[in-house]
């Protein structure tokens, strides 16, 4: 068994909310997880799909799938991390069914070059959000969310691992090769945030 | 020297036992290409932490848990609502089954089909549909019989 496993069989921190009132009907428990840990998740889901529309239809189908599964759900256990396993297999699902979507290879664009020339006063007016979401999008779908999740959600590798079903290497290896394709992609703008231009 | 790779993201994140984390220092120390690696890293993330936030409208919780409860209520119905369907079911097919009458020897060779078009389509402008009740259970094998070339029923 390598690190990584054992890592992953080790039981995550207790949710507070994951006690919830006795005498509460599993409805009501769910509901109450589900609205404390809504925003984050719908975050999660707004970086897998890349747009408002498919990220609403993605976390609603979590949300009926890990309603259903809840009896499965072990209190002492984080609930965020498990309804995000969830979603992120609906997503995975969601991409084999849908074959209209093109599914880049990371080798396959890594080389590609950015066209557009940096702005510093882009950050302060909030436009660096569209060339930064924009190379976001065209990573593969699993190195979108280990970037969502580590990166922009601020979990630990750990946890990351947990939710993707995949060891801590992994998470690790598939991070820095997303974090390369974006510095070729958005190489202007990294360039000028070194600078401190940005 | 062999540069660097994803230990310097792990690096970056802080995730490397401190035996690592010393390695991989001992190695910036001395690479000059690894170190620009690493301020890009840096500066990738630091592009990251930009992406504000995205808010849910607000009444998508709303809605998602509303939906919830007709997916309960739709799985609270059925196992005995099934299980009742399904033996009422069971029932009418083996109730079918009994009331049908047995069907004629004959009918079952091919030839004897074939046989019989042959000789009521040249007795009866109609014995295809004869045949094709008879063969519905429509109409009884003793009618059909009685419609059979014959020096009675020529």
């Amino acid at each position: 068994m390598t690190s990584a496993h054992v890592a992953l069989s080790v039981a995550l921190p207790v949710d507070e909310l994951a006690q919830a009132a006795e005498g509460a009907s599993a409805r009501d428990q769910f509901a109450e997880l589900l609205a404390a840990h809504w925003d984050r998740a719908y975050r999660f889901a707004y970086h897998l799909t890349g747009n408002n529309a498919d990220s609403d239809d993605l976390i609603q189908q979590a949300a009926e799938e890990a309603f259903r599964a809840f009896h499965r759900f072990q209190p002492g256990t984080r609930f965020d991390r498990w309804f995000f396993r969830i979603m992120h297999n609906s997503f995975v699902d969601r991409i084999r069914r849908d074959r209209r979507r093109k599914i880049f290879s990371l080798d396959e664009v890594t080389g590609a070059a950015a066209s557009e020339t940096a702005d510093p006063s882009a950050i302060a007016e909030g436009a660096l959000d569209g060339p930064v979401l924009r190379a976001l999008r065209a990573l593969p779908p699993d190195a979108r969310a280990v970037v969502a999740l580590v990166d922009l959600l601020g979990l630990p590798y750990d946890d990351a691992a947990e939710i993707l079903h995949c060891p801590v290497g992994t998470i690790r290896s598939r991070l820095h090769r997303a974090r390369l394709a974006l510095r070729e992609w958005l190489r202007p703008y990294v360039d000028a945030m070194k600078r401190g231009d940005l | 020297m062999p540069h660097l790779t994803d230990q310097l993201s792990a690096y970056l994140d802080g995730t490397l036992t401190p035996e690592d984390a010393a390695a991989v220092a001992s190695h910036l120390a001395e690479c000059a290409e690894c170190r620009g690696t690493l301020d890009d890293l840096q500066a990738v993330r630091n592009l990251l932490h930009t992406v504000p936030s995205r808010a849910p409208h607000p009444s998508l919780l709303p809605r998602t848990l509303a939906g919830l409860g007709g997916a309960a209520h739709r799985r609270a119905t059925p196992w005995w609502m099934i299980a009742a369907a399904g033996t009422a079911l069971g029932l009418a097919l083996l109730l079918q089954v009994r009331l049908l009458p047995t069907p004629h020897p004959d009918r079952a060779e091919g030839a004897w089909y074939f046989q019989q078009h042959a000789v009521f389509a040249a007795a009866h402008p109609m014995s295809d549909v004869a045949l094709a009740s008879y063969l519905s259970g429509v109409l009884p094998y003793d009618v059909l019989r009685e419609w059979s070339p014959s020096p009675q029923n020529p």
